[in-house]
């Protein structure tokens, strides 16, 4: 509650949210939420089932409608952004949505440039160029998925699936990548290899937001936001967050945390 | 009661030259293929197809009706008689309170089933063809008990067609003519009930007997067969067809809709057979019957 | 490699695509030289060829001429027409829900016109009435649909077929109720809820014209939006297409082509299906090539389903396609779950 980045000051290229409600039908699913994002940086957003994670993301996002607060851009509210803006900084991976399953992973990761400038949304406004042509292959080559452009989806693995998910993300060179559990379903090998990658974007500048289950995968983040019952318990460095008497208030769940070479490891006490 | 109509029995057995009353139970094989025994002489009739209630009346019959289907209009008699429903949707519980001795009905429809389970004998009585129009009329005598009057009425029938035969037969030219019976489109083949009697009228069908009774006809057919006459459609209709304005009949103006009681009667093989043709034949030729 | 695999690509997409839309091009062809050439009255090629020129040149027409240029040909088109409409309403319908088994009377476009059509034959209204009544309660059907489907500003697809299928059920006991009450006039009903393009002439096919290059038209340019699409409704909204737009615009669009089509020849049944699943096994799924492809498709198996139709006693082109139409899309079923 009082580390640093929960009190953010607007400043240029940051994506925050200030004390950010959202309504989910009678349930207030985000109550009052403030955090900052940067670029450059990876932030992972922890909590248990229901805690509102997936609600703040897309709110952070503008996928969903804020009831009170605001979520702001580079110091600009967030609504007032234009679609075609908003759609190029901020990226959405969601948790479900799988790919089609016919589909090309090559044409999958073209659309990811997005409908941004198209007329009305629908209809687009100028041809594909040889910048989108050139965005789609750095997207493929970042997640070494070129190498499978031409299969359609349907033949990847689970991992491959998500790496061509992520190419997809990428493909509209955003500024910030939001990904919803973008490690469910996945084998812990993969898991990893996600990481790894979103890892490789970070360092070149990207700031990514993700929610995240697994709080070992978690602590490998630069920063955590924990939240319970749509309410920022803790946020800042993983060795701030990640102890045992936040964990117990968010989970219920007695646990120890104990110092691994250069990680935290997160052991529940049964 | 019952002495006049036994008296106009004996009467008309005595005039057809046949002492003939059927004697029960009668056993015979209706169009469903089943066997039926009528046990007794039927008094309290439904019928469930307008042509079986018209042949009823035209054979002394009438009275005996105590109910008849929706579409049942001729003679006057029967429109005052309780209605039963149609063929889809026939009302099996207000059949069953007439407590009819007699159910005669379509072989298209499934009253059999309920109304022999209730016990009541079901007869199924469908003329078709030309033919059957008289061979239905004396079996429905034989099962009424009006084998006489039937045989009297097959009789006066064909006497009446063949006066209209007479005309129609000779005439030196018969016009190729198109007969349609539904505008999507459908006709009739020659061997069908209103083909033979298009072409007792006088008119030589263009679908040949290779379609079929009641064929849906092409209509480039109906261009290339290119006929003098044109039957069942309105000219309107007709000209805003596509390339029906080629068509001979169109450009003579010899497209004519077949008056209501006229097609009513059309599409019934009935006891008013000869009047139908009769009708059909003054449109075909009416030039034989000024 | 990745250099190698890019080249396979380059060449498998160049030449592929092509070559089977050239494919598709030449059944098309086929289908209206044929249907155009061949019917229950039989008329020598050079005598069709005569017609043709004849007609193109507004000639005076006599004998087979008429057959040829005014029945068989504007049949020939409305089938093309028709066909174009219905596959690509399927495939953008299929698109718009993510679901394989849309087709274009999802939302109650064909019980709408079924009932609209029943009501005038039934009535015995001039058969130049048909077409109207049809075209205006197939759209009041689609209507109803997205009212009782709205929620706020949304239209939820599981909601809109769910509506769409009450519509449709209480429609089509309308439509029965009414046949039932007119039973002389069963079979012109049977025969419309069918589907035939017995009469079609020049003067239909202008007035679908419209319906079909307006409504289809739309969904072309929807195209790359229809393919964001597919990437979930949540992925598509953070790329900047506005989903409930585009649903509401593709179901208009689609709606409006069908019940143009559908007023004019019946309701053919399984085209709009089958066509767009058939397009994608051969091209794949995405819409700018699903959607165009899918009108040339349809657009020749409807003409080849009526010559089938005016050439044996199948009788009515709706009669063909579901008959053909069914077992193949069985087939294709069994087929792709075998993959």
């Amino acid at each position: 509650m009082s580390s640093p980045a929960s009190s953010p000051t607007s400043s240029p290229d940051r994506l925050e949210a200030h004390d950010v409600h959202v309504q989910a039908g009678s349930f207030p699913a985000v109550r009052g939420v403030s955090a900052a994002f940067a670029p450059g940086e990876f932030t992972a957003v922890i909590g248990p089932n229901g805690a509102g994670k997936s609600t703040l993301l897309r709110a952070l996002v503008g996928l969903t409608p804020v009831t009170r607060g605001e979520v702001r851009l580079a110091g600009r509210p967030l609504r007032d952004w234009s679609r075609a803006e908003r759609s190029r900084a901020l990226a959405f991976l969601a948790q479900s949505e799988g790919l089609p399953a016919a589909a090309r992973v090559r044409d999958v990761v073209a659309l990811g440039r997005g409908a941004g400038d198209w007329r009305f949304g629908l209809l687009p406004r100028s041809p594909w160029t040889a910048e989108d042509e050139a965005a789609v292959d750095a997207a493929l080559d970042r997640t070494d998925t070129r190498r499978f452009e031409d299969r359609r989806v349907s033949e990847l693995s689970g991992g491959e699936a998500q790496r061509a998910a992520l190419a997809r993300a990428l493909a509209a060179q955003p500024r910030f990548l939001l990904l919803d559990e973008p490690t469910n379903h996945l084998d812990l090998a993969y898991a990893l290899e996600v990481v790894r990658y979103l890892r490789c974007e970070v360092a070149g500048g990207l700031g990514v937001v993700a929610v995240l289950h697994d709080l070992n995968l978690a602590a490998r983040a630069d920063r955590l936001v924990l939240l319970h019952a749509g309410q920022v318990l803790a946020s800042g460095r993983p060795a701030d967050v990640l102890t045992p008497a936040h964990l117990h208030a968010a989970y219920g769940v007695r646990v120890r945390v104990v110092q691994d070479a250069d990680r935290l490891l997160v052991i529940p006490e049964d | 009661m019952k002495f006049p109509v036994l008296t106009l029995i004996t009467l008309s057995a005595a005039l057809s030259g046949a002492a003939s009353a059927t004697s029960y139970p009668l056993t015979l094989k209706d169009d469903l293929g089943r066997t039926v025994t009528v046990k007794a002489e039927p008094r309290r009739i439904v019928s469930m197809l307008p042509s079986t209630s018209e042949t009823l009346c035209a054979i002394a019959a009438c009275e005996k009706l105590v109910g008849v289907d929706t579409y049942s209009d001729y003679p006057q008699q029967v429109t005052k008689l309780p209605k039963m429903g149609g063929l889809y949707d026939p009302n099996i519980e207000a059949i069953i309170a007439q407590k009819p001795d007699l159910v005669l009905v379509s072989k298209y429809g499934k009253l059999e089933g309920p109304l022999t389970q209730a016990g009541i004998t079901v007869v199924a009585v469908n003329p078709e063809t030309y033919d059957e129009v008289f061979s239905k009329t004396l079996t429905l005598g034989r099962v009424v008990n009006r084998e006489a009057q039937a045989r009297a009425l097959v009789t006066r029938m064909k006497s009446d067609i063949a006066r209209v035969e007479i005309l129609t037969r000779n005439v030196v030219r018969k016009p190729t003519a198109y007969l349609e019976i539904d505008p999507t489109p459908y006709s009739v083949g020659p061997n069908s009930f209103m083909g033979v009697l298009l072409t007792k009228a006088g008119a030589r069908n263009i679908i040949p007997a290779s379609m079929g009774d009641f064929p849906k006809v092409d209509p480039e057919f109906i261009v290339k067969a290119n006929p003098q006459l044109i039957l069942g459609v309105d000219a309107k209709t007709a000209g805003a067809r596509p390339g029906w304005n080629s068509i001979g009949a169109l450009k003579t103006g010899r497209v004519v809709t077949i008056p209501t009681e006229l097609n009513t009667m059309l599409g019934r093989p009935g006891p008013r057979l000869p009047q139908a043709l009769r009708g059909l034949a003054k449109i075909v030729h009416p030039e034989l019957f000024k | 490699m990745e250099a190698a695999a890019s080249d396979r690509r380059g060449a498998a997409g160049a030449l592929a695509l092509p070559l089977k839309t050239a494919g598709l091009v030449l059944l098309l062809l086929s289908a209206v030289v044929l249907g155009t050439g061949l019917g229950s009255v039989t008329v020598p090629p050079g005598e069709v060829l005569g017609a043709l020129w004849r007609g193109v040149t507004g000639q005076e027409l006599a004998g087979n001429d008429v057959i040829v240029w005014q029945i068989r040909l504007p049949r020939v088109v409305m089938g093309v027409l028709v066909g174009a409409s219905l596959s690509v309403c399927g495939g953008a319908f299929q698109g718009v829900f993510r679901n394989p088994l849309a087709d274009p009377y999802l939302l109650g476009v064909a019980s709408g016109s079924a009932l609209g059509a029943t009501i005038a034959i039934v009535a015995g209204w001039p058969r130049t009435l048909i077409p109207v009544t049809a075209l205006l309660l197939a759209l009041a059907a689609v209507t109803c649909t997205l009212i009782l489907a709205r929620e706020g500003r949304r239209f939820p697809p599981n909601r809109l077929i769910l509506a769409g299928v009450v519509v449709g059920s209480v429609l089509s006991a309308a439509t029965t109720a009414l046949i039932l009450r007119g039973e002389d006039r069963a079979r012109q009903v049977l025969a419309y809820t069918l589907g035939d393009l017995g009469f079609s002439g020049w003067l239909d096919v202008l007035t679908v014209l419209p319906y079909a290059a307006l409504g289809g038209g739309v969904l072309l340019l929807l195209a790359r939006a229809l393919d964001t699409l597919q990437l979930g409704e949540l992925t598509a909204r953070s790329l900047g297409v506005p989903v409930e737009r585009l649903r509401l615009i593709t179901v208009v669009a689609a709606s409006v082509a069908t019940a143009g089509a559908v007023a004019y020849v019946g309701v053919i049944g399984f085209v709009g299906l089958i066509v767009p699943h058939v397009v994608r096994l051969l091209f794949g799924p995405g819409h700018r090539t699903l959607l165009p492809l899918s009108a040339l498709l349809g657009g020749a198996l409807l003409v080849y389903a009526d010559l089938l139709a005016r050439t044996t006693p199948l009788s009515q082109v709706g009669i063909v396609t579901t008959l053909l139409g069914g077992p193949f899309f069985l087939w294709l079923l069994r087929r792709q779950s075998s993959e």
